[in-house]
Order: C-alpha cells, then sequence, then structure tokens
C-alpha cells in the first residue's frame, strides 16, 4: 500500500495527457462502432462508476462493503419507481438517485461503522440480501418481474440512437467520478482515512474523528454508486432484483481488490479487464464467475507473498538509526514553539473521578486540580494504582463511570479525537505509529487536525530539534524502541498541544537515551511553552525531570508535592516498598 | 406446533453449521467463507458416493460407507483451502482472510455449477416415514437431524474437553504464540480443526439435502450465513452457545415464517446478524475457548 504524501507533486501535461486521448477516444467511439460494442462500454462505464464508489470505501476508507450493489438498486429503483409513479423525467432522477443512495449509506454507516474488518463485512452482506428481500417482495408480485420504467419517448427516435444517447449520458460522469477521485486522493480526508486504517489508536490521538471520517466516506461511495443506479434503470429500461445480487457485489469488490490502491490506471484496467474478458471470451462466460473468484483468491495471495518479500532492508553502510539527537543539531525549536500564539498556563482538574472494571475500583474518587503553565508534572504509584487508567481517562480512551475532567475546550464525555483537539496531545506505553508512513508523514498526521496548520518547514524543524531528520524518509516499523518513542512525541508534539500527556516514555530505553529524552522534555517545556504529564514507573528519570508529583496508590490520591517532598513522605514510601519495609 | 417443530429442525441445522464456524472462528479468528460450501460439497459427495454404491449394496451399508468418505472428502477440500490460501495469510490482515476464503467459496460454488449441475437436483437418499400427533407432523427425517446434530455436538465437545488433542486446539483459541512455545504443532492442529469443522458441516449438508430432497451448488450460502450468525449469536468458540443459539434462531424463523411473513423470513436472520453484530459482538453466551 502506498503511502500519502501530504507533499503535493505538481501535475503536469504530460500527466493530463493520456487521460485526454482516452478521452477523445471514448468520445470519438460512437461513429466507429456499432450498438453491440457501445453497450458493452456502456456497462463499462457503469462498473467504472461503481469501482471509483468502492475503492473510497475499500482502498481508501479501509472498509471491506459486501453489499455495495444494493446501492447501486437503490438508485436503480429510485428512478424506476419514480418515474412510473410520477413520470419523473430521467435526468430528474440522476441527483436524487444520489440523494436515496446516500441516505441509506448514511443510515446504515450510523450504527454498523462501530465495527470494523471482518465483522462489518458481514453487516454490509446482511444488509445487501436485507435490500434485496425487500425490493423482491415491497411490490408484491412486480418484485421478482421487476419494474420497467417507459423509454423517455421524447428523447429517441428508435434503439439504435438510444444506445448512443445513453452511450453518452453513462460516458459523461465518469471523467468527473476520476476527477473527484483524484480530487479525493490529495485530500486531507484522504490522509485521514490512511491514518484510521493503518492505526486508528494513534489516529484518534492526532484528533481524527473516526466516525465521521468513514462515514463521510460511505456516504461518499454510495453517491457513485446511486448514479451508477440510475443510469442502469434508464439504459435497462427494466429493473428487478436479480440485477443486484451479491455476485455483483462481489464482481466490483473484486475489480476493487485487483485494482489495488489508488492508481487511477490500474483502477480502470482492472475495471476493464473485468468487464471486456467475458465479452471477449464469450464462449467462457459461464466460466465468469469461476474465473472471479480464482482471481480474487490468487490476487489476495500474491499481492500479500509480493508484500512481505519486497520489505526494504536497511541499509548497512550508513546507520539510519541515531538513538540520540543528530550530531551538531541546532537546538533551535520550531517557530510554533519558540512564540507560542496562545497562553501557555492551562488547568486541568479532576472531579471525584472513578472507574470501575467489572467491579474492581481502578480509580476511586480521584479529584485533583493541576495548574500547568510551562510545567513537567510527574504521575506515580505502584502497580495497578490507576496510573494509567486516569491517563486514559483524560485522554478519552477510557470512560469514566463517575466524575468529571474539566479542561479548557473539553466537551464533557469526551472521546479520545475530542482530548486531541482540545489540545492533548499524548504517547503510547507501547508507541503506536503509522507503520506504513515515514517517520515525516507520522509527525505530519500530527498536525492534521491540529489547532492551527503546520507549513512544512515547520514540521522539518521540529524533526531536526528531535533528532530526527535524518530518519525523516525512512519507514518507521525498524526504528528502535528509542527512536520510536521520540518519534511519537514529536507527532504529539506536531498537535500544538497545550497539555502533553507522556505514558512510560523512559521504558526499556537506555542510560543516554533516557538523558537526551530529559533534555529532549525539559527544552519543550521551559522554551517550547509545552506542558507535561508524565506517567513513569522510573524514580530515577522522573525526580529530577518533574517539578511536582502525584502519587496514586489503590486508585486514591496517596500525596502531591516536590519530588524532595515526595522522596522522603513515609506514605509514598510505604507504598512503594511495601509495609513491611517502611516498618522495619 | 407444527411451526415449532420445522423450527426446531432448522434450527438444528443451523447449530450444526454454526459449531464448524465458531471451531474456525475460535482457533485463527477469521471468517471462513468457504465453510458455507463445505456443506454443499459434503451434500454432494454424499449423494454421489451413495449413488454409486446403492446398485450394489443395500440402503444402510450404503449410507454406512457413503458418510465417512464425504466426510474425508470435504476434510480434504476444506485443509487444501485451509493450507493453500489461509495460512500464508496468518499474518496478513483479518480481511485478506476473509476476501480469500470468499474467493475459494465461488470457486468451489461454480465448480459445481459448471461440472456437475447448475440446477436443483433430488437428494438421492430419503427417509419416507412419518407420524402425525394431535395434527402435528413429525417426519423421521427431523427425527434423524435432532439425532444426528445431537451426536455431532457430543463428538465435538468430547473431542474439544476431554481429549489431549482438544486441549491443544483451545489452547491454540486463547494464544497462538503461547501454544507454540509450548510445543504444540500448531499448523498441524489449525489443520485438523478445519478438518473437524468440515465433517460436521457434512453432517449438516446431508441432512439439509434429506430433509429438503433437494441439493444445489449454492445451497450452503444462506444456511451458512446462518449458521455464522448463530456462531456469533452463541459467542465465538461457544459450543453450547452454538446449539442454543441455532435452536433459538430456528424457532424464532418457524415462528416468524408461521405468523408474519415467509417472504421476509431471512430479513429476520440477517437483522439478527447485523444486530447482535453491532450489539454484542461477544454473543449472548459469550465468549469460550
Amino acid at each position: 500500500m502506498k503511502r500519502p504524501q501530504p507533499k503535493r507533486t505538481p501535475t503536469t501535461i504530460a500527466a493530463w495527457l493520456p487521460w485526454l486521448l482516452l478521452l477523445l477516444l471514448f468520445l470519438a467511439l460512437p461513429g466507429m462502432v456499432e450498438g453491440y460494442v457501445l453497450r458493452t462500454f456502456t456497462v463499462f462505464y457503469l462498473y467504472l462508476l461503481l469501482a471509483v464508489g468502492l475503492t473510497v470505501i475499500v482502498n481508501y476508507a479501509g472498509l471491506l462493503n459486501l453489499g455495495f450493489i444494493a446501492f447501486f438498486g437503490v438508485g436503480a429503483y429510485t428512478y424506476a419507481v419514480l418515474n412510473r409513479e410520477f413520470g419523473l423525467p430521467f435526468f430528474a432522477a440522476l441527483p436524487l438517485g444520489a440523494v436515496a443512495a446516500a441516505t441509506l449509506g448514511f443510515v446504515i454507516g450510523f450504527p454498523t461503522l462501530r465495527v470494523r474488518g471482518d465483522y462489518l463485512a458481514l453487516v454490509t452482506l446482511g444488509f445487501g440480501e436485507i435490500v434485496r428481500i425487500i425490493l423482491l417482495n415491497i411490490w408484491g408480485p412486480h418484485g421478482i418481474a421487476g419494474i420497467s420504467p417507459p423509454a423517455p419517448a421524447n428523447l429517441i427516435g428508435g434503439g439504435e440512437n438510444f444506445a448512443v444517447l445513453f452511450y453518452w449520458v453513462s460516458l459523461a460522469p465518469v471523467p468527473i467520478a476520476l476527477l473527484v477521485l483524484h480530487r479525493i486522493d490529495r485530500s486531507r480526508v484522504a490522509c485521514r482515512w490512511f491514518a484510521l486504517r493503518d492505526n486508528e489508536t494513534a489516529a484518534k490521538a492526532c484528533g481524527i474523528n473516526p466516525f465521521r471520517s468513514l462515514l463521510l466516506a460511505a456516504v461518499i461511495g454510495t453517491v457513485f454508486a446511486g448514479v451508477a443506479g440510475v443510469i442502469f434503470a434508464g439504459v435497462q429500461r427494466y429493473v428487478s432484483p436479480a440485477s443486484f445480487v451479491l455476485d455483483e457485489s462481489i464482481l466490483v469488490l473484486c475489480i476493487v481488490v485487483i485494482a489495488g490502491g489508488r492508481s487511477l490506471w490500474r483502477l480502470l484496467l482492472a475495471t476493464a479487464l473485468l468487464t471486456f474478458l467475458p465479452e471477449i471470451l464469450r464462449g467462457m462466460a459461464d466460466y465468469r464467475m469461476l474465473i472471479f473468484g480464482a482471481a480474487l483468491a490468487a490476487y489476495v495471495l500474491f499481492e500479500e507473498r509480493w508484500r512481505t518479500r519486497a520489505r526494504p532492508t536497511p541499509k548497512m553502510d550508513q546507520p539510519a538509526t541515531p538513538n540520540v539527537p543528530d550530531a551538531g543539531a541546532p537546538h533551535e525549536l520550531p517557530r510554533f514553539l519558540a512564540s507560542p500564539s496562545a497562553a501557555t498556563s492551562v488547568r486541568l482538574e479532576i472531579r471525584n473521578l472513578s472507574k470501575q472494571f467489572d467491579g474492581v475500583a481502578a480509580l476511586d474518587g480521584i479529584s485533583i486540580a493541576l495548574d500547568f503553565d510551562r510545567s513537567i508534572i510527574g504521575l506515580i504509584g505502584p502497580n495497578g494504582a490507576g496510573k494509567t487508567t486516569l491517563f486514559n481517562c483524560i485522554s478519552g480512551e477510557v470512560r469514566p463511570s463517575s466524575g468529571e475532567i474539566v479542561f479548557p475546550g473539553l466537551p464533557a464525555r469526551h472521546l479520545p479525537h475530542h482530548a486531541a483537539r482540545s489540545g492533548i496531545g499524548r504517547t503510547f506505553q507501547t508507541p503506536n505509529l503509522f507503520q506504513s508512513m515515514s517517520v515525516r508523514e507520522n509527525v505530519v498526521m500530527g498536525a492534521i487536525s491540529g489547532r492551527l496548520p503546520l507549513p512544512e518547514e515547520q514540521i522539518d524543524e521540529l524533526l531536526v530539534h528531535c533528532g530526527l531528520s535524518r530518519v525523516a524518509d525512512s519507514g518507521v516499523a525498524a526504528l528502535p524502541l528509542g527512536t520510536q518513542r521520540l518519534i511519537e512525541l514529536a507527532r504529539a508534539v506536531a498537535l500544538q498541544p497545550r497539555l502533553l500527556l507522556l505514558d512510560e516514555i523512559a521504558a526499556g530505553l537506555s542510560t543516554s537515551e533516557k538523558q537526551a529524552l530529559t533534555d529532549t522534555i525539559r527544552r519543550l517545556a521551559k522554551d517550547g511553552h509545552l506542558n507535561f504529564l508524565i506517567v513513569e514507573h522510573d524514580m530515577d528519570f522522573i525526580l529530577p525531570l518533574a517539578e511536582h508529583i502525584i502519587v496514586l496508590d489503590a486508585g486514591r490520591l496517596l500525596a502531591q508535592g516536590s519530588p524532595r517532598e515526595i522522596s522522603n513522605d513515609p506514605a509514598v514510601i510505604n507504598a512503594y516498598l511495601g509495609g513491611h519495609h517502611a516498618a522495619a | 406446533m407444527q411451526n415449532i417443530v420445522n423450527g426446531l429442525t432448522t434450527g438444528a441445522l443451523y447449530a450444526c453449521i454454526a459449531i464448524g464456524f465458531t471451531l474456525i472462528f475460535g482457533i485463527v479468528q477469521l471468517i471462513y467463507f468457504a465453510q458455507c460450501e463445505m456443506a454443499m460439497v459434503g451434500a454432494f459427495s454424499f449423494a454421489y458416493c451413495y449413488l454409486a454404491l446403492e446398485r450394489v449394496l443395500p440402503p444402510t451399508v450404503s449410507v454406512a460407507i457413503a458418510l465417512p468418505v464425504a466426510m474425508v472428502l470435504t476434510a480434504l477440500v476444506s485443509c487444501a483451502g485451509q493450507r493453500v490460501l489461509l495460512q500464508p495469510l496468518r499474518n496478513a490482515a483479518k480481511v485478506k482472510g476473509l476476501i480469500a476464503s470468499l474467493g475459494l467459496s465461488i470457486v468451489l460454488q461454480n465448480i459445481v455449477a459448471l461440472w456437475i449441475s447448475p440446477d436443483e437436483l433430488r437428494f438421492p437418499f430419503q427417509i419416507p416415514t412419518r407420524w402425525v400427533v394431535h395434527d402435528v407432523t413429525i417426519t423421521a427425517t427431523q427425527l434423524a437431524i435432532a439425532g444426528s446434530v445431537t451426536i455431532v455436538w457430543l463428538a465435538v465437545w468430547t473431542i474439544l474437553y476431554r481429549t489431549p488433542t482438544g486441549r491443544t486446539i483451545r489452547a491454540i483459541a486463547q494464544s497462538p504464540d503461547g501454544a507454540l512455545l509450548m510445543g504444540i504443532r500448531t499448523q498441524s492442529v489449525i489443520g485438523l480443526t478445519f478438518a473437524i469443522a468440515a465433517c460436521t458441516a457434512t453432517v449438516a449438508g446431508i441432512l439439509m439435502g434429506v430433509y429438503n430432497g433437494t441439493m444445489r451448488y449454492d445451497m450452503g450460502f444462506i444456511p451458512g450465513i446462518k449458521g455464522f450468525t448463530v456462531a456469533i449469536l452463541g459467542g465465538i468458540g461457544n459450543i453450547k452457545g452454538a446449539l442454543l443459539a441455532g435452536l433459538c434462531l430456528g424457532l424464532a424463523e418457524g415462528l416468524f415464517a408461521g405468523y408474519i411473513s415467509s417472504d421476509y423470513r431471512d430479513v429476520l436472520a440477517f437483522g439478527a446478524l447485523i444486530s447482535v453484530l453491532l450489539i454484542r459482538p461477544k454473543g449472548i453466551l459469550g465468549e469460550k475457548a
């Protein structure tokens, strides 16, 4: 899978030329060939429209949909029924069909997008079948027989003209659809989709609203299906549920899976292959589904084999993985940090927060108010004290059982993306990075929903500052843990947060890495006007770093104060070392 | 009353298919679409084997030979599919395994449609006996279904919970890596699980053939989807749940078809599938390895 490229490459005439030539060829076609070939091309255009729609859903948003043809059916029936009942003309039905399909996409997407992956595939399959069964029965005896909208009589003068007319009608939306797809490919929403399908937890921490983004994909995708459906009904002048069976969904899915990515050419070729091949091999028409099924399985298999083999191996001649900031790196801060646009002081208030997991209280009525002003506050406590639960409650990953969290701009009952958008950035105990993206793209993703747009050069400055400039363009998967933690930190900083939550960021790092990390965090806080709340196990790391320490024990607040007070507090020593040791 | 009897019969069939789904999903966390087709492959191989034997042997003996032959054939097909398609995709996104098994499903359907027949065929083996008790007709087939499904269920339960093999299956279902570290040959156990699932599907397919009197290349699809619904409803990996949920779905369908509308009967099943996946993906009875 290719990576999203927020860096835009200018499109040249040369890139457009083949498309223009192809369009000219399609435009000239009615003068060159007979009606039968035109009809085949009409079918090709319809499948292409469907494929464009499903590409958005499957290849961009990563939602496997096995009931896509239902939206096509809804478009077709919208025209057929409205035409039969109210004599609605074809061109008026086009937008209505699109709206009907998109509405259904919205209505179905609303409940279903809570599930992912193969569960979603089954849910869409179920919806597809339900729509088909309803179409089959809702008009009583009409159901199986289908409905035939009368030909738009005023527009046609015989069968031959009809074929040519609908050749144009089906061709017209194709360039528009491809342009729209091209535009989507370069949009921010496509970046969001890629982030979501790569690592949803990380995407949410970058402020991406998964539900809204994916619902948008579902609606955009179904619009294409709706338009194609209306045209189909117009061409066929007859619609029946038999046209909207699972096989058709699978056929379109085949096209989209084989097209595989974001290339419009591959989409075009895959559609051409799967629509023209059965026409060319007419004698083998029966074998159509057999070949498609085999192609689908074989493609997935070989794609996987190829993908795992083609993984780039790191070059040996230069160490691509510096654990410490680049030698001689200028420690100047990116501009957005050096002179922040908003006030840096912020207050986080936790009121009577409790969280039970199956009756076990992880947090037991914690109340605390923290005032940050370029501060580093540490959160410590023995295992099971509820540190990570408190963290996850603040960042929205865990919904508290009772109590509230007050932070400027943060809604009540918030979700992770709300927290990110109100300026709470976070890192994870086990780094959650976008594995399919480069280091730079990971950091850019942090800024995608940031409160202010972050120019390209400031991203570069941030990378330099965090010592990541040398690995900026390599993939993240092979980098050592320390570097991955730095990338996550940089990504959270790119969000331009008012508060950064770091979850055991020093765990598993070497002494020198810890020292470098300490320096980076202190610099970001003091010169970069950032505020940190750090969960940490490692006392040697956190005591010199933090100005203020909060101690949790058994879901309750045990103590708080300066590092010196905390390290001498008998209750803290007791909790950390156990009663017997403290008593001794 | 008749609706209840018929509903419970179909419910038992769904449960029988669901056992296979739940075993496979439990062990590889994958929707093995082709499991639907295993019922069809089982029914067809049984039918042709039976037809061949029937000419020379009495029916009972033919059944006794045809059943294991069909099971072995189906298990071979299923294991081959598993080995060729799913094993290389073990570390890939789960959705890819679903797509690959969907491809296998289409291929199997079309092989049968093209080289055997695309039409509805008469299922050669029938049990004609029927009784009428207080206006309720109970056929010998229905009793046979109840009996066979009980046997299948007990057999799978015994394998899972009373044999060392079953313990390895449950171990892999809980933690494949852990099982591997304990020296369990994961791949062969997964293959074995697919074989067991194929055997249960074979029984389900044959029973469907006997019950409906017909067989067709796509006979596995709708019951397969319902079997999957049942597997989810009962909780993945939970074979007790599968049995219970199967009977519930069958009963609900029977009553729905009898009192409300038989046209929309499948909507009920798909609606149940969607609701369960959306509201309680862990199933009514929860997950169990």
